[in-house]
């Protein structure tokens, strides 16, 4: 005969069992949620920090201080730019893994969309059209392998004393997995098309144009972020020319003469679609820049 | 009723002692029903359940709250120092900048005469992520605020503080750097830079 015995669970039991259980889950997953919190701040955070030291390699560090951050394991940092936003400055936003999103306003970050590793090489350059425009922050995770460049570059290049960047005569001596550079007509995954001061970039049959310390911008960036920058700094370029105007203006009360601005009018109303565009302001700006060189002394504009 | 209430009132005023059995009747039989609500046993553990529940649910969610506040603070509180570096980093800068660095790219060194070009510009007032911004001239040094003069075009060469930007803040922090200040002089049919030493203030909204 079977047992008829039971184990009997009184009502207290099944209501602490269940209540036990709904408080054990409801802990488990507010203990999760505050860890994941608690890491998108930190993320962050890390980016709120990564924005102040692109200001710490602006003005009188610029192209003088690199920097190499190493992080603790790999890290997936996410940029993006937008012109049209932040009005008529435009701004750029840097994001760590899934924390949040960090706006970038008065510096130009030069990088892929999507850039992946423990170490984040980072420099800058001055812009200049005519005057100083800003500073450019390029930024970098993979190596990359510069095939027979030019010496201008080689020298800034070495100068900066950057562990990701080699130098190499011909694209079969570069590293594995490396990105190679061709400053000639090689078979290479970037090629640079012009000399030091303007030319044209090829990367993943894009191309993008450059003038000047932009040509480092368009080997390190992807082509949408290089274009979004060409026209956050062109804004600026002609935010400053108002400054400039006004400075004119005043500077005439003082016996200054100059023709400067109806030239940077012109420039400033020049139309910038693409950086196509940037090459062809960049030989009016060469000119204007010309006629300040020739101001008397305590009449410079710039 | 009324002679069992009577009843009851005799036992309670302790001319009688209850025994548990009885007392145990007592609450069955609540002759008092119109003043106390008559519930049965199985209906009064689920209200002490019921009553558990809100208090372990309400204990969570306090410790819930202690733990978000905690955090909440020391976000701000990191927030309010990356800002701050922030802020030092930008004033040590700023006369560098583009916009009011000197002509010939001298270091350390505000144009005086591109500071009225900016004052001009209204989309300057939101690029920089601070609250104010004010060159201070040497003559305003040891000036009250209300002592001071503010430039304007008109008044270049007799004034103590250009106020570039301002903006309402709660609670602000001002932080303050030194810079040369320069502007072109015409004397004697000649023209030259004039400098002197400036204070730049800028503030910024403390939060948290």
């Amino acid at each position: 005969m079977k047992s008829k015995k039971g184990i009997e669970l009184g009502f207290n039991w099944i209501f602490a069992i269940s209540v036990g259980i709904v408080i054990l889950f409801l802990s488990i997953y507010a203990a999760t949620r505050f860890v994941s919190t608690g890491e998108k701040f930190r993320y962050t955070e890390g980016a709120a920090e990564i924005v102040n030291l692109f200001s710490s390699l602006e003005g009188r560090f610029a192209s003088k201080k690199p920097a190499e951050i190493n992080f603790r394991e790999d890290a997936k940092l996410y940029f993006d730019c937008d012109e049209l936003s932040n009005r008529p400055f435009g701004k750029q936003t840097v994001q760590i893994d899934d924390g949040g999103k960090i706006s970038i306003k008065t510096n130009y970050v030069f990088s892929e969309n999507e850039i992946e590793g423990k170490n984040l090489y980072v420099f800058s350059k001055p812009f200049s059209l005519g005057y100083n425009v800003g500073d450019l922050i390029i930024l970098s995770m993979e190596n990359y392998c510069f095939v027979d460049s030019m010496d201008e570059i080689k020298d800034e290049i070495i100068d900066l004393n950057l562990n990701n960047i080699k130098f190499v005569d011909d694209v079969s001596d570069c590293e594995e997995g490396s990105i190679s550079v061709c400053f000639n007509n090689g078979n290479c995954n970037i090629k640079v098309v012009g000399n030091y001061e303007s030319g044209k970039v090829i990367k993943n049959e894009n191309e993008v144009y450059y003038t000047g310390n932009l040509l480092f911008g368009a080997i390190f960036s992807s082509a949408d972020i290089y274009e979004c920058n060409v026209k956050r700094l062109t804004s600026r370029f002609k935010e400053l020319a108002l400054i400039y105007r006004d400075k004119i203006k005043i500077i005439e009360t003082r016996g200054c003469e100059s023709d400067i601005d109806i030239k940077l009018d012109l420039a400033r109303e020049f139309e910038i679609n693409s950086s196509e565009n940037l090459i062809i302001l960049m030989e009016n700006v060469k000119e204007i820049d010309e006629i300040n060189k020739r101001q008397q002394d305590g009449c410079e504009v710039w | 009723m009324k002679k069992e209430f009577k009843k009851i009132k005799k036992e309670f005023s302790g001319k009688g002692q209850l025994k548990k059995a009885q007392l145990k009747i007592q609450v069955h039989k609540n002759p008092l029903g119109f003043l106390v609500p008559e519930f049965s046993k199985s209906q009064l553990k689920i209200q002490e359940m019921s009553f558990m529940i809100v208090a372990v649910v309400l204990f969570f969610v306090l410790v819930g709250l202690f733990g978000f506040s905690v955090l909440y603070s020391n976000i701000l509180k990191n927030a309010d120092v990356i800002n701050e570096e922030r802020t030092y980093l930008l004033v040590n800068n700023f006369a560098n900048s583009p916009e009011l660095n000197c002509a010939g790219g001298k270091t350390n060194c505000v144009d005086a005469d591109k500071i009225i070009g900016l004052m001009n510009n209204k989309n300057y007032q939101n690029f920089w992520e601070i609250t104010s911004l004010e060159v201070l001239k040497q003559s305003g040094f040891n000036k009250t605020e209300a002592e001071m003069t503010e430039c304007s075009m008109d008044n270049l060469n007799d004034c103590d503080k250009f106020l570039i930007i301002r903006k309402n803040a709660e609670n602000e922090e001002k932080i303050a750097s030194f810079a040369a200040i320069c502007r072109s002089e015409y004397e004697n049919y000649y023209n030259y830079e004039k400098c002197e030493i400036a204070k730049l203030i800028v503030g910024r909204e403390v939060k948290g």
